[in-house]
């Protein structure tokens, strides 16, 4: 009696349920054309084009499709598909009406898929992973060659990589961080066989206990080894040798074993191949705003001309070498030790001429230079690093030592009058960063933070036979003028943060004090000709000691949501500079309170697509470089100086993103919109002479506006077997310019547009084609002409494999410039190679020839609103090179 | 004694040879490189075969594509070795299979009718008709391409071990590779998480391609000068490929019956194999002309260990 009570009381609750909570459930009936039920039919409910339920209809054509608990229920459609029908789908919004379809009969319902093709590209979460062997074309030496052409990936031409308009954190080699940022080494030297996978990781936390607790916007990469390249030494050995005297030689080795991983390297070249962007790191500039560490950068300078615009391997001059070793050693799975060191020499040339012209309202100001400059850089770099990274602990400890040594000489002919420059150069760079971290009660996060960073870099430049008397030595005539600059420097940043993780919101609690403590010294000598030593004037010398000490708080708060992300940063900072030379009765301190918040927002719209906005609010202040009251002269005709305060700049900064991605079909898309506001109280400005130009920074309330807008779409095409990638800019930005006493606000538009694709069109034959247009317009209302510059860049290449061991390579690229006042210049260069594999012995015979046209002279002519300069290059010539690369 | 009686009774039913399902013809056709860790102290080398799977409206059938290839290259030795009989040459047919095992049953799914044939060859074809392998799905928001084709993964705990699967919704087919199905899609790739057990696309054909073999001819026969020559334990079933149906001459048995015949042979292999040849009436010479007595010896490489079954019982 008691069970058939129970009984019945289970069953009023199980009827009850039902009535109170009724199962969400889709239903409706399925019928051909004839009003006749189509059995076992295929009832899917999607969402965002995935499949989060389905059925099949039963023999009289009826389904029910429970709705799986969870659904996010907009954006619902019901698809049907069956074979022998066409696809039918209807959007859902209401559960309780039913959902009828009627389809109609297709012949073909089916379009035959015949590919043998595995193109393959994968997404878990925030991971996307490329499959290297189906995106190599028979052309690709190195990982970096592949990475170039996967759709949504772009690759810029010092090699930086970046992934749907981020640019990416970091690379990793299996899971390891063998190289920090200094990803070159890699892309440039692992081969495209031995990587399985390219994997994108978004919101890529690389501290393993604050994964899911702290948001991260960082996008990393990793590559994946293939088993078999785990267990052996990898290597590609290259000797080339050509015409006119050039070699080409690379030795390498590396492991990437689950313990021990190495990627160690000799190369040597005069073709034009720049090492020193082998060794390139590429978020140095973000790294070192985060540690808020403002190095002094090099003052001193040759002359006046930059490189030509053209990829670096057009014009440079070059006898280059370098020794590369980057070892990691795991003794356990989470604990990671390493060394890097690289060392590099070269022997560069630069010979070029160029005019200048200054237009002010009542004057032309004209410079005309030829120069002949030889450059002999030594730059040594050492890093140590160690991380522990378990669930409950992190260390980090990364010692960096760089050493450069750099000797240029110029000889230089400047308004018809010649002289020779010799420019020694020598940094000296030590730094130490350490991390720790570690979990205790409630989950919650101690971490200490400490950084210290030593600088120096003494800088002695002489010009000789005496130059430009009449500025520099009364007019009488002298032997040589020298100027001398060191700017010393320690800085230290410490911190203790608190992080406290709750399941909605990581709140975290920051405080730490930074020091900086810097001296400027300098002096413009010169020498007699009786050898005798003077000083120049008596405001050519600097002996400033600078201190900026900064104590700071900051509240921070994360929302780790899955379709929300929020982080804010409050800090708020005390800062002290204090700053005094004696020479110049010179003695001044200021004292600033700032707040300096940052508010990111992510919000997920789909599951491959989202929405940041960005707002910051930064004050900072100048630097040693601001203040100094003595002469430098920068360059041999550059006179710099200040007589104002210290600049204080307000820089309000707000951004908005969308970025789409559709893995599964190659798609992605991004477009962003930025706006940034500053304000200085103070503006830099020229005075020109015909032999010199004279900088002083003026007080004037100096605002400037700067909007941009930019979107790139990449696409690959599945039939034509092509990526297809473009994108488009907008920036204009107003800004302030005093010359000669005048203030001038100009209002300059630079506009680009890129356009490319990259095509298989057989399994021999592979053509890609890249088109980059961009035009910039300036333009003053107190100047009546408007400056334009247009400029379209046009590279092409194809690649024919007649046979398995066989290639042959062509390529070209084209610039054209325009503007008006000045002639139209075009420019074409053309490569040409064959490659071919001798299979048995490993090796791969290539014979190249660069710059096909013999082109030797390269010019540039650039007017903006009121400058107008044209400079001439010589470049190297035609190259013929034959190569033996043999694979270990 | 108990065997032979046995071995009688699933003979009889022989006589009842009847169609086990209506036939189906295929509308898509998919290839698999099956890899299957079969002895765990020879993870590196695992056994691998390439598998084939026709699918049509109703039914699937999933065989070995290797098998296809070594049969036919069977058929070509005999046809050589009996040529070279008629001539005289010899009087011996000596049988070489390229060394590698192959799967030899075929698993035809009924989705819809909720139920399975397995097609197992003992000499004969023995239809074990069973209910229809069902796997609960998860489904997951991942994504992968394989080619153009575009695929959602699932995830599934099947007969002790735990599956990822790659369905793709654009081939509306509920099937998969071996007992793999019932996901919106086709599923074109399957492992297990310890990958023991892989199922990898290996790319899609038309069945409107296959070539047809003209009417009235028999794969699994041929004839030569006047002589027909019928094989046994040839895929004789249909003379059109792209048809989704079990051997016309199959003999139906349940899995039981199946499971003692099975053992019939573990235990008394001559017996089973006279009996069951004479049940059958194949593998014999239908003579149009006298020929000399042939011997048949066929050779197959020995089966190496298994020690890592597919289906793994289920831990308590």
């Amino acid at each position: 009696m008691t069970t058939l009570k129970k009984g019945f009381g289970v069953f009023i609750l199980w009827v009850l349920m039902t009535v109170v909570c009724p199962a969400q459930t889709i239903k409706g009936i399925v019928t051909d054309s004839l009003g006749k039920a189509v059995p076992f039919a295929g009832v899917n409910l999607k969402t965002n084009n995935l499949i989060v339920g389905y059925t099949t209809t039963n023999e009289k054509g009826n389904f029910l499709l429970p709705v799986p608990a969870g659904t996010n229920q907009t954006g619902l459609t019901l698809e049907i598909s069956c074979i022998g029908f066409k696809k039918a789908s209807k959007p859902v919004a209401d559960f309780s009406k039913p959902y009828d379809f009627k389809l109609t009969a297709s012949v073909n319902a089916l379009k035959t898929v015949t590919i043998r093709d595995n193109s393959k590209i994968r997404t878990s979460g925030d991971t996307i992973s490329y499959k290297v062997a189906e995106f190599t074309q028979p052309q690709d030496r190195t990982i970096g060659d592949v990475i170039k052409k996967l759709p949504g990936m772009d690759v810029d031409k010092n090699g930086k990589i970046s992934y749907n308009g981020k640019a990416i954190s970091n690379l990793y080699i299996g899971g390891d961080n063998l190289l920090d940022d200094r990803y070159n080494i890699a892309t440039r030297t692992i081969p495209n066989g031995v990587v399985d996978e390219v994997q994108v990781m978004e919101n890529h936390q690389p501290v393993k206990m604050l994964k899911n607790k702290v948001n991260s916007d960082d996008v990393a990469l990793n590559l994946t080894i293939k088993k078999d390249a785990k267990m052996q030494l990898v290597g590609q050995e290259t000797v080339g040798a050509g015409l006119p005297g050039n070699y080409d030689a690379e030795l390498n080795a590396m492991l990437f074993k689950d313990q021990y991983k190495a990627i160690n390297y000799l190369k040597g070249n005069n073709t034009g191949y720049d090492l020193q962007s082998d060794v390139i790191s590429h978020n140095l500039a973000d790294y070192l705003s985060r540690v808020d560490n403002d190095k002094p950068s090099t003052v001193l300078s040759m002359g006046t001309a930059g490189d030509p615009d053209l990829p670096r391997n057009r014009y440079l001059l070059n006898r280059s070498g370098v020794l590369n070793l980057n070892n990691l050693y795991k003794p356990r799975p989470d604990v990671q030790l390493r060394a890097n060191l690289s060392y590099l020499t070269d022997n560069q040339r630069q010979v070029y001429s160029k005019l200048s012209e200054v237009y002010l309202p009542n004057d032309t100001i004209r410079y005309t230079e030829n120069q002949y400059n030889k450059a002999r850089p030594d730059i040594l770099h050492a890093q140590l690093y160690a991380n522990y990274n378990k669930d409950k602990y992190y260390l980090n400890n990364s010692f960096a030592a760089d050493y450069s040594h750099g000797m240029y000489y110029s000889s230089l002919v400047s308004n018809n009058v010649p002289v020779n420059q010799v420019f020694k150069d020598n940094l000296v760079d030590i730094a130490n960063q350490f991390n720790l971290m570690q979990t205790f009660r409630h989950n919650n996060i101690i971490e200490l933070y400490s950084y210290l960073n030593r600088t120096s870099e003494p800088e002695n430049r002489v010009i000789d036979p005496g130059f430009n008397p009449a500025v520099f030595n009364n007019g009488v005539p002298y032997a040589l003028l020298t100027q001398n600059v060191n700017i010393p420097s320690w800085f230290t940043n410490n911190y203790v943060k608190l992080t406290l993780p709750k399941t909605l919101v990581t709140q975290s609690y920051k405080v730490g004090f930074s020091l900086q403590s810097q001296r400027l010294q300098s002096a413009l000598t010169t020498t007699q000709l009786n050898n005798q030593l003077n000083q120049v004037g008596d405001s050519a010398l600097n002996n400033l000691n600078w201190s900026r000490r900064k104590l700071y708080a900051e509240a921070g708060y994360d929302i780790p949501g899955n379709v929300l992300k929020v982080t804010a940063s409050l800090p708020v900072n005390l800062m002290q500079i204090a700053y005094n030379d004696a020479y110049y009765q010179l003695n001044k301190s200021l004292t600033r309170l700032y707040f300096n918040p940052r508010l990111s927002v992510k919000y997920q719209t789909g599951a491959e697509d989202y929405l940041t906005a960005i707002y910051s609010l930064r004050n900072d202040i100048g630097g040693i470089q601001d203040v100094y009251n003595g002469s430098i002269l920068k360059n041999y005709r550059t006179l710099y100086a200040n007589n104002a305060d210290l600049t204080e700049r307000k820089t309000q900064n707000a951004n908005l993103g969308y970025s789409y991605r559709k893995a599964i079909s190659l798609f992605f898309f991004s477009v962003n919109a930025g706006y940034t506001h500053q304000a200085a109280n103070n503006i830099t400005s020229s005075v020109l002479t015909n032999n010199l130009q004279q900088r002083i920074v003026l007080p004037f309330n100096n605002q400037t506006d700067a909007w941009d807008v930019s979107g790139a779409i990449s696409k690959y095409h599945f039939k034509l077997r092509t990526t297809f990638a473009a994108g488009a800019s907008y920036q204009t930005a107003r800004l302030n310019q005093i010359q000669n006493g005048i203030i001038l606000p100009y209002t300059t538009i630079s506009t680009s547009f890129v356009a490319s694709a990259d095509t298989k069109v057989s399994a021999q034959v592979n053509f890609n084609y890249k088109a980059n247009f961009s035009l910039v317009t300036s333009k003053s209302d107190l100047v009546p002409t408007e400056s334009r510059f247009q400029r379209l860049i046009q590279q092409a290449a194809l690649n024919y494999t007649p046979s398995a061991n066989f290639l042959i390579g062509v390529s070209a690229d084209h610039y054209y410039t325009r503007q008006q006042q000045a002639g139209d210049l075009k420019y074409i260069f053309a490569d040409a190679s064959l490659r071919y594999k001798i299979n048995k012995l490993r090796t791969d015979i290539e014979l190249s020839a660069k710059n096909l046209f013999n082109m030797q002279n390269y010019s540039a002519v650039y007017l903006s609103a009121n400058v107008f300069t044209s400079s001439t290059y010589s470049i190297p010539g035609r190259i013929i090179l034959a190569k033996v690369m043999f694979n270990i | 004694m108990r065997t032979n009686l046995i071995i009688l009774i699933v003979l009889t039913l022989a006589g009842l040879q009847a169609r086990a399902q209506k036939a189906d013809t295929a509308k898509a056709i998919a290839h698999y490189k099956f890899s299957w860790v079969r002895d765990t102290t020879q993870r590196s080398n695992p056994y691998t075969e390439n598998m084939i799977l026709l699918m049509g409206r109703n039914a699937s059938v999933y065989k070995s594509y290797d098998r296809k290839q070594q049969e036919a290259m069977m058929r070509k030795q005999v046809e050589e070795q009996v040529a070279q009989i008629a001539n005289g040459a010899s009087n011996t047919i000596q049988l070489k299979s390229n060394g590698k095992g192959v799967t030899r049953n075929e698993l035809f799914l009924y989705p819809a009718a909720k139920k399975m044939i397995r097609n197992e060859r003992l000499i004969n074809y023995y239809l074990v008709e069973e209910e229809l392998p069902v796997q609960q799905w998860n489904i997951t928001a991942d994504t992968m391409s394989v080619g153009d084709l575009h695929c959602q993964k699932a995830t599934t705990h099947f007969k002790g071990r735990n599956y990822t699967a790659w369905f793709c919704p654009d081939l509306p087919f509920h099937t998969g590779p071996w007992k793999l199905n019932g996901l919106p899609g086709l599923i074109v790739e399957a492992y297990d998480d310890r990958n023991e057990v892989v199922f990898k696309f290996d790319g899609m054909e038309d069945p409107a391609l296959l070539k047809k073999p003209e009417p009235g001819s028999d794969p699994g026969s041929f004839s030569i000068g006047g002589t027909s020559v019928r094989l046994s334990g040839q895929d004789g079933g249909n003379n059109d490929p792209r048809i989704i149906e079990p051997p016309v001459s199959g003999i139906k048995a349940t899995p039981k019956e199946f499971d003692n015949l099975k053992e019939a042979m573990r235990k008394d292999p001559r017996a089973f194999a006279q009996s069951a040849m004479a049940a059958s009436g194949t593998g014999r010479v239908v003579t149009g002309v006298p020929m000399p007595a042939m011997k048949m010896n066929v050779q197959s490489a020995p089966q190496s260990t298994i020690n890592n079954p597919m289906e793994l019982p289920e831990e308590k």
